[in-house]
């Protein structure tokens, strides 16, 4: 079955003068995954963010929204770009009223999503006397009126306290249960570990690598190292029927084991044919490596 | 259009000190000119000596629309200096970004900004013609050759509007904008237009000026003119202003569509 794509771009492109930001960035996001953008600072996440946003004008390329090709379509993307942007002198019910009335929602919505990202009971306080948790959480509030069908979040966890960054992960999974796309910028390698279906690293303004994030965190396999005192260990476990690959490393030999094979049927086959390991650890290759590896 | 209306509402009424202001002038200038009616006038001329605005026929029929449509004129430096400060909100927080990402177009974000300034621009032109019928005195001249007088003073406040609105566009700045404005119309332009009079059909405000002839200038004693004539229709004027103001609208949309929010 063909994969719907959310947003496709092609070759965008951002340059300031000779300062060039991101660059020649081709992606395709796919309808329904929580999709992660990596990167270290000035990496160009918040400018092709600003992009697909239509707020920053792209200097080549383009992109297209959904299976049409929508340039913008109104209403069916809610986002947060750098911080939140708020009116200071405006109430929390004021902002989300006021995007009601863009998006053409009834204002009921207003209080139901106030409730959603717990500020009900600060509806009618000034935003401008809330911390920059609250203000985050007001600005996501908004970007979810109209229950939109792509969600983009630059940087969503910043500000938040450790409850805050758990209320907005719950959220994201939330949405992202209900078919909502995410695409989501963070630093936080581990929050994107934890919510991201798939992922992008971006380096100096250009697409690094892309991947599909259960295949880095080790979801269709198992990532083991083993050794033991044997001859034809090696030959051994690559002949096992659950070994998707094996490799010597140094010492030892590094597994990887297709689901749902795991560390313990590994151990029953290897003892079935005389083996008995003296090492056997799971390998957690996670994000942060990946991360590393890529931006060196 | 709801939409907007409901949105450029909800912005003010949480920014009550921009129409308070508003309202505070537009109470002065109200104040000011049903009190100079019977005040004297103070010009250098001997013939006026001892008359009172009234007297000299400022506030006859029809004169009287001319009056206080040039005496408007005034006051809109401050309006324009408080709707360029209004309307740098946006810029400040970010609403244009806000509005495009939750679905605004460009056009809609960008003139939705033009609302409270039309309204106060219709609002200001039928206070100027109640006050007109209700503080004028008698007289021969007619109300037709005058009628135009309110809308020349609108066309006066947008030029001067759309050319505040057009640097706070370029810059993004309020104060800056401000200040390149008030160098611009009251330093720059005037000074140019004196020393090239030639080129005074290129300069907008020196077009949009001569919308409204001076209704006492032969009794200020700086000029000499004869006897007081009611202006004729000042179509090259009236042309020049409006290409004005469509122009810098365009001008500042130009900048506004291609610029980063």
């Amino acid at each position: 079955m063909k994969i719907q794509n959310a947003l496709s771009t092609q070759g965008l492109t951002k340059k300031y003068g000779q300062f060039i930001a991101v660059n020649d960035m081709t992606l395709s996001i796919p309808q329904g995954s929580v999709f992660g953008i990596l990167g270290p600072n000035g990496s160009g996440k918040t400018t092709f963010l600003g992009m697909i946003l239509g707020i920053i004008k792209s200097s080549s390329g383009s992109y297209a929204w959904f299976e049409n090709g929508e340039k913008y379509p109104p209403g069916s993307i809610g986002g947060i770009l750098e911080e939140p942007n708020l009116m200071p002198q405006l109430s929390a019910i004021d902002h989300l009223k006021m995007t009601a009335n863009i998006k053409g929602v009834d204002f009921k919505t207003c209080e139901h999503i106030l409730k959603r990202v717990g500020l009900d009971h600060v509806a009618k306080k000034k935003s401008g006397a809330f911390s920059l948790g609250m203000k985050q959480r007001l600005a996501i509030g908004s970007a979810l009126i109209g229950d939109p069908r792509v969600l983009v979040l630059d940087e969503p966890l910043n500000g938040l306290d450790p409850s805050g960054i758990r209320e907005v992960r719950e959220l994201i999974l939330q949405l992202a249960a209900e078919g909502v796309t995410v695409i989501i910028s963070s630093h936080l390698l581990d929050e994107i570990e934890k919510v991201c279906t798939h992922l992008a690293i971006f380096k100096q303004g250009n697409l690094i690598d892309t991947q599909v994030l259960n295949q880095v965190t080790e979801t269709d396999t198992v990532r083991l190292q083993i050794k033991a005192e044997a001859e034809h260990l090696l030959e051994t476990v690559k002949q096992w029927a659950m070994t998707k690959s094996a490799e010597l490393v140094e010492d030892f030999i590094h597994v990887e084991v297709m689901k749902p094979g795991n560390a313990a049927s590994l151990n029953a086959y290897l003892f079935s044919n005389n083996i008995q390991l003296n090492h056997l650890v799971p390998l957690k290759e996670g994000v942060e490596k990946l991360f590393i590896e890529k931006t060196k | 259009m709801r939409a907007i209306i409901s949105n450029e509402w909800i912005k003010l009424k949480g920014h009550p000190v921009y129409p308070i202001l508003i309202l505070v002038v537009m109470g002065l200038f109200i104040l000011v000119v049903s009190q100079l009616k019977n005040a004297p006038f103070m010009g250098s001329s001997q013939d006026v000596e001892g008359q009172t605005f009234a007297s000299l026929g400022l506030f006859d029929k029809g004169t009287i629309l001319q009056t206080i449509s040039y005496m408007a004129g005034f006051f809109k430096y401050i309006m324009v200096i408080l709707f360029m400060h209004y309307v740098s909100l946006d810029y400040r927080y970010k609403m244009h970004r806000k509005q495009v990402m939750e679905g605004w177009s460009r056009p809609t974000t960008f003139f939705s900004k033009y609302l409270w300034i039309i309204a106060f621009v219709i609002i200001q032109t039928i206070i100027l013609y109640i006050m007109g019928f209700l503080l004028s005195g008698a007289g021969d001249k007619s109300w037709s050759d005058y009628l135009s007088n309110p809308i020349f003073w609108a066309l006066e406040f947008l030029a001067l509007m759309t050319v505040g609105l057009f640097f706070l566009h370029l810059t993004k700045k309020s104060g800056l904008s401000m200040i390149i404005l008030l160098i611009y119309a009251v330093i720059a332009e005037p000074i140019v237009a004196f020393r090239i009079p030639e080129i005074k059909a290129i300069l907008p405000l020196a077009q949009s000026r001569l919308l409204i002839e001076a209704p006492f200038q032969k009794y200020v004693g700086f000029f000499t003119g004869e006897a007081y004539v009611p202006p004729g229709f000042p179509m090259q004027a009236t042309i020049t202003t409006l290409l004005f103001i469509v122009a810098f609208t365009a001008f500042s949309w130009w900048r506004f569509s291609k610029t980063d929010l």
